[in-house]
């Protein structure tokens, strides 16, 4: 009985839990449905954005723009007959409310600027047109204006003229004259009412406090003179305190001491706020999870406001010293301007050539010291890298973009931190051992550090700390799998130092300063002098070169040397060595030459030895190349992948979120785990808003096999513990295949069986919270090949046997390799002559390339190929090129099994021409106010095709409504006036235009007017200038009476019964034209 | 004595006690003497039940939870779609639209006004369902006529006045006196916290932000201003020393 009570119970559980996910409100909506400005919705309100059916018929609405955009809602001063002016209200708001509307945003009109208003002896703080319409209610004719009077200065002007005792029926209180007089009382100014003989108040009857000092007041009740005045700058007020009024203090005598923030809690003066983070904060380094707070201490009373959650805001301090109240401190949340920062401002990276790269190096030290964004630079005056100051917090639990402007999903902003490089290895001799020579430090710790930090500095990113100091590495791929030295959570929580309002200390910053990437790696050879991006891999030559001696002069002893001319050289025009025999070749040549070029003397027995010298050098020569015929290259390629952080697996801590006292945040709720769920109904209460949505769940994923991702070929074949592929996969093949599970879980793989899942390394698809996974595989070896999958839902839990893909693999690779574009064709930007050459094979080969197809032996350019595979298994090989012309390329490879490819691979690369922008429309000057730009697009890369965004009014650069073609238009309503609107074109590889379209726009004030008239066909036509409504009638008549014959067009016809017709018309601005009397 | 004979003088005075409230009963009521002092008696109770609606309504829902709603919601009792955010159970209106991509935002320009309009039908709403002067009339000699009712809302700096002008005329045969209007006030500091609001509300529309401390500072503590932060918005909760009243209203934001 009690057990099956316990199973109604637990079902009634899972009932409620349910259906309260289902009943979560969604704040969201209001921003993702579409909506319209109404005119007036139908319940009276007016310039809403809401949906098109809350819009009432009767008035306008528009798609597509925001209120403040559209004519009817343009936000301008509304003043309302008594003189109050409001800013930036919606003109049909304002007429509405049946006030006047000035376009004029601001409300600096004479009318509207405030004021000292005198009437009488009464002073208040009025606009000029308040300050009159006032005193004709009161009567009074006169009143005085005074714009430069403040407040304070106001109030004192006629505390000056303060009232006295006015006595009415025996009763004594202090008024003002004004005041009394309207009572009909006896007035005694400036005399307390203790001292009128018809009153019968004692003086000093006791003390109370009034406006924050202390008076005497009499029995009456009535204010007297002032005993003390309590100083509130001082941070005094009166107070009462063990039964007398006394000035008491106003500071904060004991405020919060946050474990996480240094250099708080404490007296705080009144009038003083200071920044209280939840940890480690600026340099990149804030926690996922985490916010800033400005507190402010206000009458002894200490208050907290939030900056903007995500860290939109961040919150500066500083130090006021020379004030009367000696030193404090003053605080603000100011807006976190982070995008530009890892973006716009980190260019230099992209760059193809030396003087391109410092260029940009330049501006991106420019751009990310501009006082407008908060950044830092990280480097030095030539080189470096930006970062936000303080890194935003991201919806690192969402997996798609939202749709909203400039919104980016949280993966696309942390891969900017991924880096690749390779570490280049050198055998100089055959005597000699393997030493790394090229990008070392990838190899070592700090290098994943600084990497992870890069990571980290960008947003939610990397393996890291939320704000209750539980870490995850799942942020942080990296190929080979090491793992960023994690840092001891009290150091960073509790090391909040305040965000100076000076310069950011760059000094704090732990992270990259000069990171290895593919376009830093020349900084490897920086000592050679070679610096300079994307000119792609290094040759052999210059590695060899570099570890046999550069620098130094060409010598007789048969080393082959190279200086530092021959390989800029080699770098810019010469193609690379990649085969060791052509290297060898070559020096053996050239120290064979040098080695004849000193037998030129010659003589005697000491002539004899001095003739046998020439071949000990030979001899000697001839060893050293032997040698050195056998020196290598090998590279090792290191990868780091900046993914989302990622929140714990589970929620037994998601009611934690809002116990600190503050406000629980779905940004905070999404921190603590991954199966924490936000309930915005609860926002703003003490009720629980984050709950454990997994709390019931004790499952763990159920894997099966995902059809319709198996590689076109092959079947699947279910097993006991998984399933088989069949038939038999070629060496070197690629193969996809995946699972799927019944829930949202992150899935891993291993080689090897019964590895615990937090053992196994290898993740699926960088173990995103999916329920479908899928993986690619290619192999290098043949044979029965096993792959361990395991996964772990939101709640933590885990498969504890492990799920088997196998399949079999040939042992005889007989196929060519397989060459791989990205695409097919590279179009250049209008301008850029140098691009890489780059194809991706599945297995190691050497590649060459030319402009005609031809056999593999014939083609005489190669293409550098890796000699380890990537972190996707596949090896690139690439080379510069220079180009003219669009040019075809085909390209050809051979593996180390001896296998061709008979067919080239062709690879165009284009040149496209200038975009341009023509057929702006519309020029000059118009008299509607709803008006359609159009502009066309020609050349480019896609014949015009391109995005056109247009900037109105010094705003946002935004899209236009149709655009991505070659015709743009959008549809506008503006008021009068003259516009430059700015329009930039961008088509799909960078080429960009820019115009400007130019047009004024006129109140129609014309009538129309005839512009033909005659007969035709016994009837007369009447053809007007514009569209219009004509009325006639066969005597003169007031417009309203007469007898309609068209409405909103430009032709009339009429018969020809009458001798005289009287016409007037008048057009959609309600022009009306004079009375015209036409004679057939 | 017998018992039955006990019985009878007990009824018979039962029959006079009854008789004698009767009697009293009839004075104060049927025979109520139409004198002009005992008319204003009347008028007061009417004049007290009409006060009594209006602040307190039939279900404790009056002038007092009106202004409290109003409070909580921002200037509105029904705030329409799309106007408002949930925040704190309470619906709190925007009184400021985004304008995307900048700081500033456009004014809905709620005024004091409208708010006593809103406040006047309301109470008249509560009204029409909590007066009942007719009964004032019952097994009384004379008659109540009334005439139509208006309500007028008067917003000040430190109260909230409520003037119901219901002529009320009670007619007896000699006799008749008039109430003309009856006025309650409340005593909340809306007035001055609406005008706390407008300048939020200057500041917002132009510059899209609002500084609290220099604005509490310079009116030395006597009104406090909160503001919270739920993303993307901003609520400003008001507030006067002395009053535990609570003005709050929010000012939409846009996600980044």
């Amino acid at each position: 009985m009690q057990q099956r009570g316990q199973k109604v119970k637990a079902c009634l559980e899972i009932i409620i839990l349910i259906l309260t996910i289902f009943a979560v409100y969604n704040p969201e909506q209001a921003y993702a449905k579409q909506t319209v400005c109404c005119e007036r919705t139908i319940v009276g309100e007016t310039c809403i954005q809401t949906g098109q059916e809350q819009c009432n018929p009767d008035y306008r609405s528009v798609q597509g723009l925001n209120c403040a955009q559209t004519d009817f809602c343009q936000v301008g001063c509304c003043r309302n007959n008594e003189g109050n002016c409001q800013a930036n209200t919606p003109k049909a708001t304002c007429k509405n409310q049946g006030g006047i509307f000035d376009p004029r945003a601001d409300c600096n009109t004479q009318e509207c600027r405030q004021g000292c208003c005198i009437i009488e002896n009464q002073c208040s703080i009025e606009t000029n047109l308040e300050c009159i319409g006032q005193a004709a209610t009161f009567g009074r004719a006169n009143s005085e204006f005074r714009e430069t009077l403040s407040e304070q200065e106001c109030a004192g002007f006629c505390q000056q003229e303060e009232g006295g005792c006015c006595e009415k029926e025996g009763v004594c209180t202090i008024e003002k004259r004004g005041d009394c007089i309207q009572q009909e009382g006896d007035f005694f100014q400036n005399q307390h009412c203790s001292r009128v003989e018809s009153c019968t108040c004692r003086p000093k009857d006791h003390k109370r406090c009034f406006e924050g000092d202390i008076y005497w007041f009499d029995s009456c009740n009535n204010k007297e003179d002032i005993i003390q005045e309590c100083s509130y700058d001082q941070g005094l007020t009166c107070g009462e305190e063990n039964g007398q009024f006394v000035c008491k203090s106003i500071d904060c005598l004991q405020t919060y001491n946050s474990p996480a923030t240094e250099g708080d809690g404490g007296l705080r003066k009144n009038g003083e706020s200071w920044c209280e983070y939840e940890g480690i904060t600026g340099s990149g380094t804030d926690l996922v999870g985490s916010r800033h707070f400005r507190r402010l201490c206000v009458n002894g009373e200490e208050v907290i406001e939030p900056c903007r959650d995500y860290r939109e805001q961040a919150c500066v301090q500083t130090r006021v010293t020379g004030t009367g109240r000696g030193t404090y401190n003053e605080a603000l949340c100011v807006t976190n301007n982070w995008e530009e920062c890892a973006t716009t401002c980190n260019t230099a990276k992209d760059a193809r050539n030396n003087r391109e790269f410092q260029q940009k190096s330049q501006e991106d030290r420019e751009c990310c010291l501009d006082p407008q964004k908060s950044c830092s630079w990280i480097g030095n005056e030539n080189q470096g890298r930006c970062i936000p100051q303080v890194p935003p917090g991201l919806k690192f639990w969402e997996t798609k973009t939202t749709g909203q402007v400039h919104v980016e999903d949280a993966k696309e902003i942390c891969s900017q931190a991924s880096q690749e490089c390779t570490v280049y290895y050198v055998k100089r001799t055959l005597l000699s051992s393997w030493k790394c020579e090229a990008n070392c430090e990838c190899e070592r710790q700090p290098w994943i550090d600084q990497a992870n930090a890069y990571c980290i500095s960008l947003g939610d990113c990397g393996a890291y700390y939320n704000v209750d100091g539980d870490y995850t590495k799942e942020g942080l791929e990296t190929n080979p799998p090491r793992a960023p030295q994690q840092e001891e959570f009290v150091k960073l929580q509790s090391a909040g130092r305040g965000l100076s309002t000076e310069d950011f200390d760059a000094s704090q910053y732990r992270g990259l300063d000069a990171v290895p990437t593919k376009a830093w790696i020349q900084l490897g050879f920086a000592t050679l002098g070679i610096i300079g991006p994307k000119i792609g891999l290094p040759s052999i030559s210059a590695l060899l070169g570099k570890a046999i001696g550069i620098g130094t002069a060409a010598t007789t002893t048969g080393t082959a040397t190279v200086t530092l001319s021959s390989l800029a050289a080699a770098e810019t025009a010469a193609p690379v060595y990649t085969g060791i025999a052509e290297f060898a070749t070559g020096n053996a040549i050239s120290a064979a030459n040098a080695a004849a070029g000193s037998t030129a003397t010659g003589a005697s027995a000491a002539g004899t030895i001095l003739a046998a010298i020439p071949w000990i050098v030979l001899a000697v020569a001839v060893f050293f190349v032997i040698i050195h015929l056998f020196a290598k290259v090998k590279e090792k390629h290191y990868s780091v992948t900046c993914q989302p952080w990622q929140a714990p697996p589970g929620g037994a801590n998601c009611d934690i979120c809002g116990q600190d006292g503050k406000e629980c945040t779905e940004y905070r709720c999404k921190s603590i785990g991954q199966a924490c769920q936000y309930i915005p109904e609860n926002e703003g209460t003490t009720r629980q808003s984050c709950f454990n949505a997994g709390r019931n769940d004790t499952k763990s994923p159920v894997i099966r096999p995902l059809q319709g991702k198996l590689t076109e070929g092959f079947q699947l074949r279910n097993t006991e513990v998984g399933y088989d592929i069949t038939p038999e996969v070629e060496i070197h093949q690629t193969i996809e295949f995946g699972i799927e599970t019944d829930e949202l879980a992150k899935c891993k793989y291993a080689n090897q069986p019964n590895q615990r899942f937090d053992d196994m390394i290898s993740t699926i698809e960088g173990s995103s919270l999916k329920t479908t996974h899928s993986l690619t595989k290619s192999e290098g070896t043949g044979g029965q090949k096993d792959i361990y999958i395991r996964c772990q839902d939101v709640a933590g839990n885990k498969n504890e046997r492990d799920y088997r893909i196998s399949y079999q693999v040939s042992t005889v690779d007989l196929s060519p390799p397989r060459v791989e574009l990205l695409r097919e064709t590279d179009k250049l930007p209008n301008g850029v002559d140098q691009t890489i050459l780059e194809v991706q094979v599945n297995e190691q080969a050497v590649c060459r390339y030319a402009k005609v197809d031809a056999p593999f032996e014939d083609m005489g350019d190669p293409l550098l190929c890796d000699q380890t595979p990537r972190s996707n298994g596949k090896y690139i090989c690439s080379t510069n090129i220079n180009l003219d012309q669009t040019t075809t390329y085909y390209i050809r490879c051979q593996d180390q099994q001896g296998n061709i490819n008979t067919q080239g691979i062709q690879k165009r690369i284009e040149k496209t021409s200038e975009l341009l922008i023509a057929g702006i429309q519309p020029q000059g000057e118009l008299l509607e106010n709803e008006i359609v730009i159009e502009i066309q697009t020609t050349g480019g890369a896609e014949g015009g095709k391109a995005i056109c965004q247009m900037q109105i009014q010094g705003g946002h650069w935004v899209n236009m409504k149709n655009t991505q073609s070659t015709v743009h238009i959008q549809q506008l309503t503006l008021p009068e006036g003259k516009y430059n609107i700015p329009i930039r074109c961008e088509d799909e590889i960078g080429n960009q235009a820019q115009r400007e379209v130019s047009f004024e726009i006129k109140q129609d004030r014309t009538p129309p007017k005839i512009k033909n008239i005659y007969k035709e066909q016994g009837q007369l036509v009447i053809i007007l200038n514009e569209k219009g409504t004509c009325k006639i009638d066969t005597k003169s008549f007031s417009y309203e009476e007469g007898t309609i014959i068209g409405q909103e067009q430009e032709q009339f016809i009429i018969g020809l019964e009458a001798a005289e017709y009287h016409l007037i018309c008048e057009d959609a601005k309600q022009n009306r034209m004079q009375e015209m009397v036409i004679h057939p | 004595m017998k018992k039955g004979q006990v019985t009878i003088f007990v009824v018979l005075g039962i029959i006079l006690i009854a008789l004698a409230s009767l009697f009293f009963f009839a004075r104060r009521t049927v025979l109520l003497p139409t004198t002009t002092e005992n008319l204003q008696g009347e008028l007061v109770s009417i004049r007290n039940h009409i006060e009594e609606c209006v602040q307190r309504g039939k279900n404790d829902y009056g002038l007092l939870e009106i202004v409290n709603k109003i409070g909580k919601q921002g200037g509105y009792l029904q705030p329409a779609q799309d106007t408002f955010r949930l925040w704190n159970d309470s619906k709190v209106s925007y009184l400021c639209f985004n304008i995307p991509q900048t700081e500033a935002c456009y004014n809905r320009l709620r005024t004091s006004q409208e708010i006593e309009k809103e406040i006047a039908t309301e109470i008249s709403n509560v009204l029409e369902g909590c007066l009942d002067i007719q009964s004032f009339g019952q097994l009384r000699p004379y008659n109540i006529q009334e005439n139509e009712r208006t309500i007028n809302t008067t917003i000040r700096r430190e109260e909230v006045q409520v003037t119901v002008k219901a002529p009320i005329t009670l007619v007896a045969s000699n006799n008749r006196v008039s109430l003309e209007e009856v006025q309650t006030k409340l005593e909340v500091p809306l007035g001055e916290i609406l005008e706390v609001t407008n300048d939020i509300l200057d500041a917002e529309t132009t510059d899209g932000e609002f500084e609290t401390l220099f604005y509490m500072i310079d009116k030395k503590g006597r009104i406090k201003i909160y503001k919270q932060r739920p993303y993307p918005d901003k609520i400003y909760i008001i507030k006067k020393e002395g009053s535990p009243y609570t003005f709050q209203f929010a000012v939409q934001g846009e996600p980044r």
